[in-house]
């Protein structure tokens, strides 16, 4: 079997704001919770985040969104600066952090230019009975350690070991492979595959959009870091249409 | 002999290896290297996980993820045909509702001796709770007591209703942003009582006169997967005329500013140009006198509205080319004293089009196959309850029971609702927390929460089709180790056991909820039709639990249904309290995260951020960025905003540039009393709201409050994410959103 290579698209057309993934992934992945202080001491944690642009002002003005992760380039500037390879590069495409291993030194955070990567000043803490929710399949992340998306790795290894053990086949979009994040996506702006398997959606999304025609783009692309996220661009109408 | 920590450890080390070797004699030695059994820490397997499906509060079809008996995860039900596999965040903070560390765990009395709101409880059991009402209620009188709830559908509802009629009253429904003018205005266009389908997925030309869908009382996860459809090739075009740009709003491919309560009017310019120029030729528009339109020309209404003649005959001009116009309204456009004589002529538009029962027009929703199970009813209905209010102040009531709804948080403070319930001898409280209401009850009955109760419901919007979802506890309740006479129960458990102590019977008197449900499940399984059918009732029970409901896609509407307007509607002229000056403004309330403040104990959603202004944790007003400049204010700044009793409240501002100078707006959900994750959060905008009603049926009119602003001197620090990143470095040729046109490839205009 093809060795798979994990990849999203992220239509921002489609994308309203509503923030439904930024929640999914806190539930998932065991994010700590966002208090008052942490945003008071820019400390605050979100794997996913959706970033607001303003266009223009009264009347005629617009915020634009973009939800911005880790977007697990192939060329990943995070990666050779860490002094203990805590940062790495899996086999299915993947940037992947190693929590045992990190020492907390934040060089990958400092090269990353998506800011996708957060550090831990504080032990994570919830209330004895919230704890009921954390999913026994993250690790909760200790004080001092870098730490970023996975595309929900934890989801796609218990999807490959289930598949393996019961003898089925992993179907291209299947939810309990996909990240949390894509699941929630109300409006389906983020779409989720196998970049490897020529007929799976992300790739028959990719050969058309990343022609010269489409809409596909890479964020930063300048950079050189190839990532894996390709992002389809919004579609803005009012652009050639009759203002007042 | 002093031994170091080095010498220590290497002493201890010798020794294990030496016994190693000793035990293990010729394993080779790479084989005493520890290694981990995971590679990381990711592949462990920690269980086996099952996913059970139930609703959510929004009605939304839901699966949970339930390791070793913990709700670890929600996502959409793939199956549910209202949001077909997607969710919304409400949804995903119902796992926090159930682990809450503020719910209550056992019946609870007010200590004796200790005052109202005092907050000084004793445990009691159900027995003893149930008991002490029925002694009261034996002295006070059934007929002196009243029920107030918040919007309960399905059987539940149900319940309620019947233990309210056999008390002699009939139910207060209570709910923050009361869309009941929407739907009776549907109801006249329509001629169905049930709220309609929107087929936006299907419409190429949408025109939303102030609805937020994103921020909605009904499903925000189906309007989204509505709406993504809408955005698939061909790409539909959206326009929202709204006086605040919502996230609706700022979704739309334009977003035309009016003055607030002024969508009626446009909508019938709209209507007038349409039918003056000959661009439509429906029978309505046949029927119609243009005569009796004449005033609403674009001449006429264009200053009243903000809206230029120009724009109102470039909107009638697109309708009229699309081949599934749909329009609709509601929110802001619905919550103003003309109300509902503004969403009537948004929907008389639709019957002008000739799109009512038409793909990607307004779909009528059949009725439910179980009779007396309704989805949409005049929920709210802020007059009964200014009418609570007043009867308990005269002592015509003398006893209140509320179900989950945080009256004193959401009332005006001009009402005084704290000192009428001062005045009740009784105040029983249905609910999984203290709030602010519900601190000052003589006794508390715990709820089970979300996903621990069973309940049955008729979505608010349905699909278009028959659907009846299925509500099963996924989880134990949580405070089950308490024992029989203690925890928390579902709420329609509790209100029938109380009847049998009270001695009010009616036909759900000595069942379980569980049993009622099976009932309902009984009717639908003799229907032998839809998307499950069983030979026997077992296997068709366990089918609507495992799949979350049942439905009947064939069940549509398919007649040619005729509309009940004769007539164009008559847009009433707008009330404002009395408050002008430089400094005066309308004030939008809005919905955010946090639902209308319900959601505010999720310290998820506390913790996330506002999808426009990117605030957390805090109140903001919103105020024109030019405006904030003329007026020195700046952002942080803590202004007191007014309204004309002279009643304030203060918040952080936010100038921005998406603001008109006419309006200020502000989001609901902070202010609260009570919560370990909302005291001390914000402030309360609901507290300032003018009384003022809608003139047709007595919704409240929460968009129509005037107010002032004072800037007070002091500033704080906004939380908020932006400027907490730095800007991502944008490149000239590299922008952070790129746009195109949908026929070009245009790519850098941002």
């Amino acid at each position: 079997m093809k060795q798979s290579k994990w990849g999203m698209v992220v239509d921002l057309d489609k994308c309203n704001g509503c923030q439904a993934c930024v929640v999914a992934c806190q539930s998932e992945n065991n994010i700590p919770l966002q208090k008052k202080s942490d945003y008071d001491e820019n400390r605050v944690i979100q794997w996913i985040r959706v970033e607001r642009y303003w266009e223009g002002s009264f009347p005629d003005v617009k915020a634009k969104f973009i939800p911005i992760m880790c977007q697990h380039c192939d060329e990943a500037p995070c990666e050779p600066v860490c002094p203990v390879y805590a940062s790495y590069h899996n086999n299915e495409g993947l940037n992947v952090q190693v929590y045992n291993r990190c020492i907390g030194t934040r060089f990958c955070a400092n090269n990353c230019p998506y800011q996708v990567r957060f550090f831990n000043f504080w032990e994570a803490e919830w209330p004895d009975s919230l704890k009921n929710q954390l999913n026994p399949d993250v690790t909760v992340r200790s004080r001092g350690i870098m730490e970023k998306c996975t595309f929900c790795v934890q989801k796609i290894r218990r999807t490959k070991r289930d598949a393996k053990v019961n003898g089925f086949e992993i179907e291209d979009g299947a939810r309990e492979i996909n990240p949390a994040c894509v699941n929630s996506c109300n409006t389906e702006a983020l779409i989720f595959g196998d970049m490897n398997n020529p007929e799976s959606k992300i790739s028959r999304i990719k050969a058309k959009e990343e022609k010269k025609d489409g809409r596909g783009y890479h964020l930063m692309e300048h950079y050189g870091t190839s990532p894996n996220v390709l992002y389809l661009k919004k579609v803005d109408n009012s652009k050639k249409s009759h203002s007042h | 002999m002093n031994i170091t920590r080095r010498e220590f450890l290497k002493l201890i080390g010798g020794g294990g290896a030496g016994a190693v070797i000793f035990s293990a004699c010729g394993v080779p030695e790479e084989e005493l290297y520890f290694q981990s059994p995971n590679k990381l820490p990711e592949d462990q397997v920690t269980g086996i996980d099952n996913w059970y499906a139930t609703l959510g509060s929004n009605g939304e079809g839901l699966a949970i993820r339930i390791m070793e008996g913990r709700a670890k995860k929600v996502e959409g039900n793939t199956d549910y045909p209202v949001n077909t596999g997607s969710h919304s965040i409400s949804s995903e903070a119902e796992l926090q509702m159930l682990y809450h560390p503020d719910r209550i765990q056992a019946p609870l009395v007010r200590k004796e001796g200790t005052n109202r709101g005092a907050e000084k409880w004793e445990e009691i059991s159900w027995t003893d709770a149930y008991k002490r009402i029925a002694s009261q209620l034996d002295r006070l009188g059934n007929s002196k007591a009243s029920i107030v709830s918040k919007p309960l559908r399905g059987r539940t509802g149900s319940v309620l209703s019947a233990f309210a009629s056999e008390m002699g009253n009939k139910e207060i429904i209570f709910t923050a942003f009361d869309d009941s003018n929407v739907l009776s205005a549907l109801q006249k266009i329509t001629g169905s009582s049930n709220m309609p389908k929107f087929d936006i997925a299907h419409s190429d030309l949408l025109l939303n006169f102030g609805m937020d869908m994103f921020n909605s009382n009904h499903s925000e996860a189906m309007f989204g997967r509505l709406y993504g459809q809408f955005r698939d090739a061909p790409r539909g075009t959206m326009y929202q005329i709204e006086s605040r740009l919502s996230l609706t709003a700022t979704n739309a491919d334009e977003w035309i500013y009016c003055k607030p309560g002024s969508q009626g009017l446009i909508a019938s310019s709209i209507a007038y140009v349409l039918i003056s120029k000959n661009m439509i030729k429906t029978d309505f528009a046949k029927k119609l006198n243009i005569q009796d339109l004449k005033q609403y020309s674009p001449k006429n209404v264009s200053t009243i509205t903000g809206m230029s003649e120009e724009k109102i005959e470039y909107l009638a001009q697109k309708l009229s080319e699309a081949k599934h116009p749909l329009i609709i309204g509601g929110d802001e456009a619905s919550a103003n004293s003309n109300g509902t004589s503004s969403v009537e002529a948004i929907y008389a538009l639709n019957v002008l089009m000739g799109n009512i029962n038409k793909e990607g027009g307004i779909i009528i929703n059949p009725d439910s196959p179980l009779d007396d199970l309704r989805g949409s009813r005049f929920e709210g209905n802020y007059k009964k309850t200014l009418d609570l209010v007043s009867n308990i102040k005269s002592g015509s009531v003398n006893s209140l029971f509320i179900n989950d709804i945080d009256l004193n948080y959401y009332l005006p403070t001009s009402l005084d609702f704290k000192s009428a319930l001062s005045k009740l001898e009784l105040i029983v409280s249905f609910n999984s927390f203290v709030d602010d209401t519900s601190k000052y009850a003589d006794i508390i009955l715990p709820l089970n929460t979300q996903f621990e109760s069973w309940g049955n419901d008729v979505p608010s919007i349905g699909p278009g089709y028959q659907v009846v979802g299925f509500q099963q506890p996924v989880v134990k309740s949580q405070f089950s180790h308490k024992g029989k006479y203690s925890g928390t129960k579902d709420l329609s458990d509790i209100i029938i056991e109380l009847s049998d102590e009270i001695g009010v019977k009616n036909k759900y008197s000595g069942k379980k909820i569980k049993d009622i449900l099976m009932e309902d499940a009984q009717v639908l399984w003799k229907l032998n039709r839809g998307s499950i059918t069983a030979a026997d009732f077992k296997s068709f029970w366990n089918g609507v639990l495992s799949r979350g409901g049942w439905w009947d896609i064939n069940s549509k509407v398919n007649n040619n249904v005729q509309s009940n307007i004769t007539n164009w509607p008559k847009v009433q002229t707008l009330k404002f309290s009395n408050v002008s000056g430089k400094d005066s403004f309308h004030l939008v309330p809005f919905r955010t995260k946090v639902g209308d403040g319900s959601f505010a104990k999720s310290p998820w959603l506390q913790g996330l951020t506002d999808p426009l202004t990117t605030i957390a944790w805090e109140t903001w007003v919103e105020i024109n960025y030019d405006l904030a400049k003329k007026m020195k204010i700046k952002e942080g700044d803590i202004i007191e905003i007014s309204n004309s009793n002279n009643e304030s409240i203060k918040a952080a501002a936010y100038p921005n540039p998406s603001v008109s100078p006419e309006v200020v707006t502000v989001p609901v959900g902070g202010g609260q009393e009570s919560g370990s994750y909302t005291k001390n959060v914000g402030s309360n905008v609901y507290s300032i709201l003018d009384v003022q009603l809608d003139d047709n049926i007595g919704t409240h009119a929460w968009a129509a409050t005037k107010v002032k602003i004072r800037n007070t001197g002091n500033n704080i620090a906004i939380p908020k994410f932006e400027g907490r990143f730095e800007e991502l470095k944008r490149d000239p040729h590299n922008h952070v959103i790129k746009i195109t046109t949908s026929d070009s490839d245009d790519s850098d205009h941002h």
